[in-house]
């Protein structure tokens, strides 16, 4: 294996609350990227992917645990030494809406990267600007129009080509998709299909939606109240998830197809991250829970010799891969 | 405001999806022509937009309609008044010379001191207002993006400043700020008492320009361009002055255009409390402080000063708010 | 099939707003019987929600113009004067917002939300009673400690407690009709595979029709019956769930089909979407709304552009399309997206 472009450990983020104990939004997640891999962050509202994702591209300052970014740490950079970083990670935003200055022309949001980082392109701004919105699939024409002018599905292109200007290597979307209509989500996750494979970026895709990480990432990490409690690739999480949850999340996806492996249904609702419960964080909703789950808090490690690291005491068994490749075929 | 020169209006739809489905008529128009295009279909606002030019014509124009008027705002015309001072003929001395008539006693000419009026007026308004704005502005996009003890201690300033009386401050600083320059028998310069003034509003005016900002920027703060700007590694100043100011001009543009009024009638309360303009110099807090004491003998002479004033507030405020429901069509639904 | 209680004939709504005459609905004629769901699907701007609202009668008369007939169990409810229509409103017809904030009153405790509610459209139900009521009904859809919750504050819940809370509250009057707009669509799968079993176990005990707007073709197939798809504010497709998500006839469904990311099948291809934007509904499309997105629109000898295409019976019996693309054609038209039968 290639040495990872981003390798994440232990990262943990805190939030002061007034007149109470803080609260501890990312527990300690790791994750590594490898350069060209798209690797999807997946889990529930109030998980911490999103903290986690606003720390990887440093708008949020990491409590513990560091951040290496191309062998080199950079958990704490500050000020001058932090403008590099700036331009080889980028983000995409969930909100076609706010994450466009409603004042500024498309040309000026796609040029605002290069114009801070006082970036003049060979050929000038504009030309790379048009270059740009022509790369989204927008019409270059469009520079001097406004966002309102634009419907969700190329207001959210516009946020990608803005977070293309400066030539990242590393793109971190938090629900990029999330916000457009089913038709238009697949405009979109294509185009990002499409940008990884033609640009060789690498992308760390933060959603909730198992279908969407599906179609676009290779690897899989799954988080749970702060923690990620399994990881893995596609093949293997989606064909044989090993942790409970993993499982009760994916058969609470109300599918098109028939079947589906057996309808588990969670009872209650995530556990307060002011409190969260000992042990294993799972196991207050968890159907197979026992005495070392309260006690004992289970490590996210490959079990039984598989790439798949799962963070729980009584994984589920590690089924074949051709059993998952013929579930393929059933409901293909 | 600063306007893109080119602006396509008549766009060919993109290869890959039609043209946007929000209101396609307007393609290509900013926010601010947007804007422009509501006020301009608001009756009120026009009217009101023409009498405040109008206006604004006659205080800059003063000394040309001097001019063809023939008469200055310091000519006295003692041969129009009676024995007693009180102007000859109807309602004042209204006659084909005088439009308005003249002052009792000193005979002066009650049109022509109006239009000077106006420019005196105009000129303390615009100017307090103005500063006012840029205080408020600077103040408020500190408080409202920094957070934290930059805006405990400007909220804490902002309070200081409120819960000072206006008027009593006024009452007692002018006299002092006078005297402390010139001697008790000097004659004070107007213009340094127009400075006095417009300081004495500088100073209390600020904190609902800045407060309105402040509220503004904390709800963009959160907005996600912004953080995409700090993503891209954008400094303070791009933050405060290209990401969040042209968010601002709506607000900054109504407070402004709303305060305008208030500056001419506190200026006029001022000079009428005798801590404003002096004699000579022509205005129309000064007049109507005059007129009060021929409201019964002649009431032509409170009647000019009184209605000038009541349009020229009206129309500011009409404005204002026209300008408002431009800006933000929600606000006025 | 059992006789439907609600029906729907020739809705059309017309809506007032700055940009013009939003013509959000026309005529769309559906119905529900008891015990059975419909989906309504459609993207944002479709339509769904504005019909959802009309039934409930909740547009504001002065800005709206509502045509057809909407009829529950054999009277028309827009011949009824205002005060009885609200009789029947939160009564014998409830409906589920996708936020619960808005239907929920800030200042208010859950229960007596829950009460009034039920006190309001039950004459002579003591406190006492309309209190045991709401505790009871509190625990029925799921929120654990119904005796404690019940002196709660909204902001007190979490998201789906607060859409158990706002079912609750609908479910008060033993409503015979419940329009659920996306009640779902803002909550976490767990979650909304929790609150969509709810629904189906209550439907199964009080019998209710039960309307589903969704954009979610996933959840249509998991609760619905039978299935609508509108399309800029017209029914493109209509007809049982087995017919519409397994036969599909319109080009509109196939795109839709085969646009979805799914949790099976394979991933090595692209997504297939549907080029372009939903349409405006103040500037809709001549002809079939759908044309200009459509990749067959040119199969039709220009008739698209021209007309727009009559809802008529395809495939099977009680399924119908609005599609002018030859009934011979579409098969092979609709292999050509990918989408199976």
């Amino acid at each position: 294996m290639t040495s990872p472009l981003l390798k994440v450990e232990g990262l943990t983020k805190e939030f002061a609350v007034r007149g109470g104990p803080p609260v501890q939004a990312v527990s300690g997640v790791d994750l590594s990227v490898a350069p060209g891999e798209a690797v999807g962050l997946v889990g529930e509202s109030g998980c911490g992917k999103t903290t986690t994702g606003r720390m990887l591209v440093r708008l949020l300052e990491p409590t513990a645990g560091s951040i290496t970014f191309d062998g080199r740490d950079i958990t704490h950079l500050r000020g001058r030494a932090l403008r590099p970083l700036r331009r080889d990670i980028q983000i995409v935003f969930q909100d076609p809406y706010g994450s466009l200055n409603p004042r500024h022309t498309v040309g000026s949001i796609v040029a605002m990267p290069l114009e801070v980082n006082g970036i003049k392109p060979p050929g000038g701004t504009r030309r790379r600007v048009q270059e740009l919105l022509e790369l989204v699939g927008l019409n270059p024409e469009h520079y001097n129009r406004y966002p309102h002018e634009f419907s969700g599905g190329q207001r959210q292109r516009i946020g990608i080509a803005r977070a293309l200007a400066l030539n990242p290597r590393l793109i971190v979307a938090d629900e990029p998709v999330s916000a457009l209509d089913v038709s238009v989500q697949a405009q979109v996750v294509n185009l990002l299909r499409g940008l990884q494979r033609d640009l060789g970026l690498t992308f760390v895709l933060i959603a909730h939606d198992l279908a969407v990480v599906r179609h676009f990432c290779q690897r899989v990490a799954v988080m749970y109240l702060g923690k990620v409690v399994e990881s893995g690739d596609r093949e293997d999480i989606y064909a044989a998830p090993r942790h409970p949850y993993t499982r009760a999340l994916l058969s609470a996806v109300p599918e098109l197809g028939e079947g589906g492996q057996g309808r588990i249904r969670l009872t209650g609702e995530v556990p307060a991250p002011t409190d969260p419960p000992s042990g294993c964080r799972f196991r207050t909703r968890c159907w197979k829970a026992q005495e070392i789950c309260a006690s004992a808090e289970p490590e996210l490690v490959p079990r039984g010799g598989s790439r798949q690291a799962v963070a729980c005491h009584f994984p589920e068994p590690e089924s074949a891969h051709a059993e998952g490749e013929a579930a393929h075929g059933a409901a293909g | 405001m600063a306007l893109p020169a080119e602006v396509d209006l008549n766009p060919a739809p993109p290869p890959a999806e039609p043209a946007a489905p929000v209101a396609p008529e307007v393609a290509g128009r900013s926010p601010s022509r947007l804007a422009w295009a509501r006020l301009k279909k608001d009756r009120v606002a026009v009217v009101s937009a023409a009498v405040i030019v109008l206006m604004l014509v006659i205080a800059l124009g003063a000394p040309l309609i001097e001019w063809a008027y023939g008469i200055g705002p310091y000519d006295d015309f003692k041969a129009r008044l009676d024995r007693f001072g009180m102007p000859l003929g109807y309602a004042g001395g209204i006659d084909g010379d005088h439009w308005f008539g003249v002052e009792p006693h000193l005979g002066r000419d009650i049109f022509i001191r109006l239009v000077y009026g106006m420019r005196t007026s105009l000129l303390i308004a615009t100017a307090a207002a103005t500063l006012t704005s840029v205080i408020g502005v600077l103040v408020g996009l500190a408080a409202g993006f920094l957070g934290r003890w930059v805006d405990a201690i400007l909220g804490w300033v902002m309070d200081f400043a409120l819960a000072m009386p206006f008027m009593v401050f006024a009452l007692a600083v002018v006299p002092t700020v006078a005297l402390r320059f010139y001697g008790p028998r000097d004659d004070i310069p107007p213009l340094f008492r127009g400075v006095v003034l417009v300081g004495i509003f500088a100073v209390f005016g600020w904190t609902g320009t800045a407060r309105l900002v402040r509220g503004q920027v904390i709800s963009l703060r959160e907005r996600e361009f912004i953080e995409a700007a700090r993503a891209a590694g954008a400094g303070l100043g791009h933050m405060l002055f290209k990401q969040l100011l042209p968010n601002l001009w709506a607000p900054i543009l109504i407070s402004f255009s709303l305060a305008l009024p208030s500056y001419v009638t506190a200026e006029a309360a001022l000079s009428f409390l005798d801590v404003g303009m002096v004699e000579p110099v022509p205005d129309f807090g000064r007049m109507i402080n005059k007129s009060i004491n021929y409201l019964q003998s002649d009431p032509a002479y409170v009647f000019f000063p009184g209605i000038t004033i009541f349009v020229m507030v009206l129309a500011f405020n009409l404005f204002g708010d026209a300008l408002r429901d431009a800006l933000d069509p929600r606000s006025s639904r | 099939m059992s006789v439907p209680y609600l029906r729907v004939e020739n809705l059309t709504v017309r809506l007032r707003s700055s940009d013009g005459v939003v013509r959000a609905v026309n005529d769309l004629s559906f119905s529900v019987a008891r015990g059975r769901t419909l989906g309504i699907v459609g993207e944002s701007g479709s339509g769904k929600t504005v019909t959802g609202l009309a039934v409930m009668g909740l547009h504001d008369p002065r800005r709206s113009e509502i045509g057809g007939r909407i009829l529950v169990d054999g009277v028309d409810l827009q011949a009824l004067p205002e005060p009885e229509r609200r009789r029947l409103r939160g009564g014998d017809l409830a409906m589920i917002f996708q936020d619960p904030l808005s239907a929920l009153h800030p200042y208010y405790t859950v229960g007596r939300q829950i009460t009034e509610a039920h006190r309001v459209h039950q004459k002579g139900v003591g406190r006492a009673a309309a209190r045991r009521h709401a505790i009871d009904l509190l625990g029925r859809v799921g929120i654990p400690q119904p005796q404690r919750r019940v002196d709660q504050y909204p902001h007190e819940f979490s998201g789906g407690m607060r859409q158990r809370a706002m079912i609750a509250m609908a479910l008060v009057n033993n409503p015979k009709v419940l329009i659920a707009d996306e009640p779902t669509t803002a909550l976490d799968v767990t979650v909304q595979a929790q609150i969509l079993d709810l629904l189906a176990d209550l439907q199964r005990e009080y019998q209710s029709a039960i309307i589903m707007i969704t954009h979610d073709l996933g959840v249509v197939r998991q609760v619905a019956h039978d299935v609508l798809v509108m399309y800029g504010g017209r029914a493109v497709e209509q007809g049982s769930a087995a017919q519409v998500l397994g036969d599909p006839q319109h080009p509109y469904t196939w795109g839709l089909l085969a646009s979805v990311p799914t949790l099976r099948g394979p991933v090595a291809g692209d997504l297939v979407p549907i080029p372009g934007n939903p349409p405006s509904l103040v500037h809709l499309p001549g002809g079939c709304a759908f044309h200009p997105r459509c990749r067959f629109a040119d199969r039709t000898g220009g008739a698209s552009r021209e007309r727009v295409p009559e809802l008529l019976p395809s495939g099977q019996a009680g399924h119908l399309a609005a599609c002018h693309l030859p009934a011979a054609d579409r098969r092979a038209a609709r292999t050509e997206t990918g989408v199976s039968a």
